[in-house]
């Protein structure tokens, strides 16, 4: 085979592997994870320290709300988008967040509006750092939902 | 060795000397704040060496100010980095500006920590580098 045909190829394989990530990823992560929101970027430091601004984490679907505990950090779809806090206490319709670096809690949030939980690491959310970042500067010229 | 990879190798190291004159040029602080236990504490301890906001209580803050001065007569441009675990609490005003030659005022750039709810009982630090970089075209 020609020395151009085999380039060409390899470039063919490597660009369809890529995209094949970058299309893939979210999907397998919201198949596995059970959410259409697998992963989340903090935007905000209300959850200082346990999640810092710029932090990437992985949100799993809670199923029923047998599953949501107090102290969990959960995921919830509000009027500014997406809030990530945690539970810190759970009522028969609705349960209460706050943020760890807030002093008042939330106003309550029904269980339908959850959309998941952050995925642990031993007792905290698993975060990546700096990961966050990526999403948040293009979700600004994108004007799409964020997570606080 | 090629002429144009010798070239390459030559601009590769200016670069690098360019960088390394920057960063041994700028000016370093060290961040330190104490959270302690209480309402509305905050202690002060006054020194020009270190950023340092002395002793505070959760739900409180304070200010502290680095003061620059262009006296040369090109502009430079000002570029604050900050880093370590404080730099998460610690605000900027202003970063990535640039520094008028010759102005009588001094620019303060302003640090200012809040210390949150969820903050433990005891020191926290960080870093900041100011780097001035002068605009070399701007002397024409």
């Amino acid at each position: 085979m020609k020395k151009t045909t085999k380039k060409i190829i390899g470039w063919v394989c490597y660009l369809a592997v890529l995209v094949g990530l970058v299309v893939g990823t979210p999907r397998l992560l919201s198949f596995a994870l059970k959410t259409p929101y697998p992963m989340a970027s903090i935007t905000s430091s209300s959850m200082w320290p346990a999640l810092k601004r710029g932090d990437l984490v992985f949100i799993k679907g809670v199923g029923s709300r047998g599953n949501i505990e107090v102290g969990d950090v959960i995921v919830y779809n509000n009027s500014l988008g997406f809030t990530i806090h945690r539970v810190v206490e759970l009522n028969q319709e609705t349960l209460i967040t706050k943020g760890d670096a807030n002093n008042t809690p939330d106003a309550p949030v029904k269980y339908g509006e959850v959309i998941g939980r952050a995925v642990k690491w031993g007792e905290e959310p698993f975060r990546i750092p700096w990961l966050g970042h990526i999403s948040i500067l293009l979700n600004k010229n994108l004007n799409a939902k964020n997570v606080f | 060795m090629s002429k144009v990879k010798i070239v390459l190798i030559i601009i590769a190291a200016l670069i690098v000397f360019v960088l390394a004159i920057q960063v041994i040029n700028a000016s370093k602080y060290k961040m330190v704040v104490n959270v302690v236990e209480g309402e509305n504490v905050a202690g002060v301890n006054v020194t020009t060496e270190r950023l340092d906001f002395g002793d505070l209580s959760r739900n409180n803050g304070a200010k502290r100010f680095v003061s620059l001065k262009n006296e040369g007569r090109i502009s430079t441009y000002i570029m604050v980095w900050k880093f370590g675990e404080l730099s998460e609490l610690v605000n900027i005003d202003r970063n990535f500006f640039t520094l008028e030659p010759r102005l009588e005022e001094e620019t303060k750039i302003s640090f200012e920590v809040n210390i949150p709810p969820s903050a433990e009982t005891r020191k926290y630090e960080g870093r900041v580098w100011v780097f001035r970089i002068p605009l070399l075209w701007t002397i024409f």
